[in-house]
């Protein structure tokens, strides 16, 4: 099964598009979208406005990949359930974020084995397309870095 | 001590919830984020509250955030405030600041190229504001690692 979400901020037409275009070539695999109620209407699967969060951490498990914004909680939920997650940055030039910080997010993070980020619709037909993602055993990280925690903890209490 | 601990639904509340759960076990947490869904994962004894979201594109919302900001402080009283942003954190740690208290901003770990627009307009106010990238620490704005642990 494919994840495919967009966050919980602003839809992503573009994001649900692409997906909506690639599921015919997917072999008839389960995909599961939340869109935000965007004005693009898929054909080829359904898409749900929100999915609450118990829902999406059991939706997040058991997804083969997840597909997504290049949002934080998205990338966050892939680090701490060890899943791989193709991320297609929102650009502010397309009306899709205030901003392209999404963009710098995508460049900071691609690194990471489970990270793999489509700079466009048709990289991330490729990229989907292209990989069972089965092949990497991808670390479950979760609990931020002691350090931070410890900063705040410190700076509150004294 | 007492915190009131708030985020905006999405990233910004997930990234909270990872500090906090490094950390609560040292303060009285009352929670306030911008959808009921975010109660999930809290205990049925957590103080959890809504407030409306707004941002840049609707910032006339700020003054009705104000307002249901300073209803949740005078209410709770809490001693410290925390937040991931956004502009409801933005908010609240404005109050907490009206009232004297402490307030800690930690910007997100999306924000990679510079802090965000919350984060540079609350950093004279903040008592507290933090990167998660090494790279964009300054004397003012601190760096102490991130929210993922590497």
């Amino acid at each position: 099964m494919i994840f495919v979400t967009v966050g919980t901020q602003l839809p992503f037409d573009r994001l649900v598009k692409a997906i909506d275009e690639i599921v015919p070539s997917l072999g008839g695999e389960e995909v599961i979208c939340q869109s935000l109620g965007g004005k693009y209407m898929p054909v080829n699967m359904e898409c749900r406005h929100y999915i609450g969060k118990q829902e999406y951490t059991r939706i997040f498990a058991e997804a083969r990949i997840i597909v997504a914004h290049a949002g934080i909680g998205s990338i966050l939920n892939a680090f701490k359930s060890g899943k791989h997650i193709i991320i297609m940055p929102r650009k502010a030039s397309f009306g899709e974020h205030r901003n392209d910080h999404q963009t710098d997010t995508a460049s900071a993070l691609r690194e990471y084995d489970n990270i793999h980020v489509a700079w466009d619709e048709t990289q991330l037909s490729s990229i989907l397309l292209s990989s069972d993602f089965k092949d990497i055993n991808i670390p479950i990280r979760n609990n931020c870095s002691d350090s931070i925690c410890a900063s705040i903890k410190e700076f509150l209490l004294n | 001590m007492k915190l009131l601990a708030i985020a905006s639904d999405g990233g910004h509340w997930e990234e909270l919830c990872e500090i906090l759960n490094g950390i609560s076990q040292d303060f009285d947490i009352c929670y306030v984020s911008t959808n009921d869904n975010c109660r999930y994962g809290l205990s049925k004894k957590d103080k959890f509250y809504v407030v409306k979201d707004f941002s840049r594109t609707s910032s006339r919302l700020i003054f009705k955030s104000l307002f249901s900001s300073l209803k949740i402080f005078l209410k709770e009283k809490p001693d410290a405030v925390i937040t991931t942003g956004a502009a409801p954190g933005f908010v609240m740690v404005l109050v907490g600041w009206l009232f004297g208290k402490r307030t800690v901003w930690i910007d997100s770990l999306a924000n990679v190229s510079r802090l965000s627009l919350s984060g540079r307009l609350i950093l004279p106010i903040a008592s507290r504001v933090y990167t998660q990238w090494k790279h964009l620490s300054t004397p003012k704005i601190f760096f102490a690692g991130t929210i993922l642990r590497t």
